[in-house]
């Protein structure tokens, strides 16, 4: 194991900033990772949504010489058998679009921080629970900002991790941590076609560098 | 209910009216039809329904609203062709498979979501749907592809409304208060109806393509 628990959900915290990204290419997803580093990315979560992802999450793994102090982690798993098998593979945290306990039991086992998908005060409360640390918002848009605000007086203590529509500017960024998030998690806001299909690196590690600067302003 | 992209819910106490609407319905395009089990004698408007329904062979008629297995099994054991339900019970799903009736259980969450399929439902209909709105349905897409999402509640019959749900990625959508009026049931405005019928379904044909 490369990083602790509790590096993890601070270094998620300390980041603000999760990009969510997957390609089916291993080289090119290492270019897209490689570029987010060099803009200042620490939390990377690559996606399981390709046929090939977990090769291509090996090939990422097997190059983290190139980014030692990334934290990379796996996204859109749905179930236990496939936690283990990509936390065998070297990934530092698990992420899920829904809430499934016994992908719980398997991140356990292993000390792996378990970030499960949620989208109603129950469903966050029993993800917490089960030893869940940082939970996952999904899908943000829908649920807004007023959804945090008006839970986090009820369960104080709550880390949330908003994904599904957040943008990189600073109205939709300082909306969601006025609320009291305590990360965003951004994909194809900030990974644009446009941008993949130019291979537009320096543009991309543009995005990036002021995205994570808003997210540091927005948070003093 | 994929290739009619529109299933009519409706109920009515008073098995003529019901009677008249699926009449309508059935003339204006509709061929999947959803009663639902919301008032006492839903049992018995159904039952007569499905007789009266007879006359239609191409016409696929199941019940809503059923909220447990012992409901479900009463229904299908009546004839109903398919079980639609507001929410998520497992219960539902084992007596569906006994039946070997389709199971359309209501969501509003992905974890729901993929719970219903892990349960089997090939249709999931997303419930209520103008709370989560086709925002929900373009962003779950992506995630979990393949699923097979009916929103029901508040889908408008207009071409706004209808094209931002089918281009968000949803197989059917349901309707229910927004076509049955409350003014074309009280007016038992019957040629109105199949004209409204008629022209969501061709909205809905339009916005597809």
């Amino acid at each position: 194991m490369r990083f602790t628990k509790q590096q993890i959900v601070n270094g998620m915290k300390e980041a603000g900033i999760v990009p969510l990204f997957t390609h089916d290419n291993p080289e090119d997803a290492q270019q897209v990772l490689e570029v987010a580093y060099a803009g200042g990315i620490r939390v990377f979560e690559f996606t399981n949504r390709r046929e090939n992802s977990f090769n291509v999450f090996r090939h990422l793994i097997s190059m983290s010489g190139k980014y030692p102090d990334l934290m990379l982690g796996i996204g859109t798993i749905l179930d236990g058998v496939t936690t283990q098998k990509f936390i065998d593979a070297g990934a530092d945290f698990v992420i899920s679009p829904i809430l499934k306990l016994d992908m719980a039991t398997v991140c356990h086992q292993h000390n792996t921080p378990w970030i499960p998908g949620c989208a109603t005060l129950t469903e966050i409360v029993t993800a917490k629970d089960n030893g869940a640390e940082i939970i996952k918002l999904f899908p943000a848009s829908v649920l807004g900002p007023g959804f945090v605000s008006s839970i986090l007086p009820v369960v104080p203590g709550l880390q949330l991790m908003i994904t599904g529509g957040v943008e990189p500017n600073e109205k939709s960024i300082s909306s969601w941590f006025k609320a009291g998030a305590a990360c965003l998690g951004m994909g194809s806001q900030l990974f644009t076609k446009e941008i993949l299909e130019q291979k537009n690196w320096p543009l991309l590690k543009q995005r990036i560098e002021e995205t994570l600067r808003l997210a540091k302003q927005v948070r003093k | 209910m994929r290739s009619s992209g529109m299933i009519p819910v409706f109920y009515h106490a008073d098995v003529e009216v019901a009677k008249a609407v699926v009449d309508a319905s059935y003339k204006g395009g509709v061929r999947v039809f959803e009663f639902t089990n919301r008032g006492e004698n839903a049992f018995q408007v159904f039952t007569q329904l499905l007789k009266h329904a007879q006359s239609y062979p191409d016409l696929i008629l199941g019940i809503g609203t059923v909220m447990n297995a012992e409901t479900t099994v009463r229904f299908s054991e009546a004839g109903a062709h398919f079980i639609v339900s507001p929410v998520l019970k497992a219960e539902m799903a084992a007596a569906c498979q006994k039946e070997n009736k389709p199971w359309i259980p209501g969501c509003a969450t992905l974890t729901e979501i993929v719970t219903a399929r892990d349960l089997g439902a090939k249709i999931i209909k997303i419930f209520p749907g103008s709370v989560l709105g086709p925002g929900f349905v373009s962003s779950v897409m992506p995630v979990i592809p393949g699923l097979q999402l009916m929103p029901t509640g508040g889908v408008e019959p207009t071409e706004a409304n209808l094209s931002a749900w089918f281009k968000a990625g949803v197989v059917c959508v349901g309707m229910g208060s927004q076509l049955f009026t409350k003014e074309i049931i009280e007016t038992k405005n019957w040629t109105r109806l199949e004209q409204s019928v008629a022209d969501a379904l061709a909205i809905i044909k339009r916005v597809r393509k």
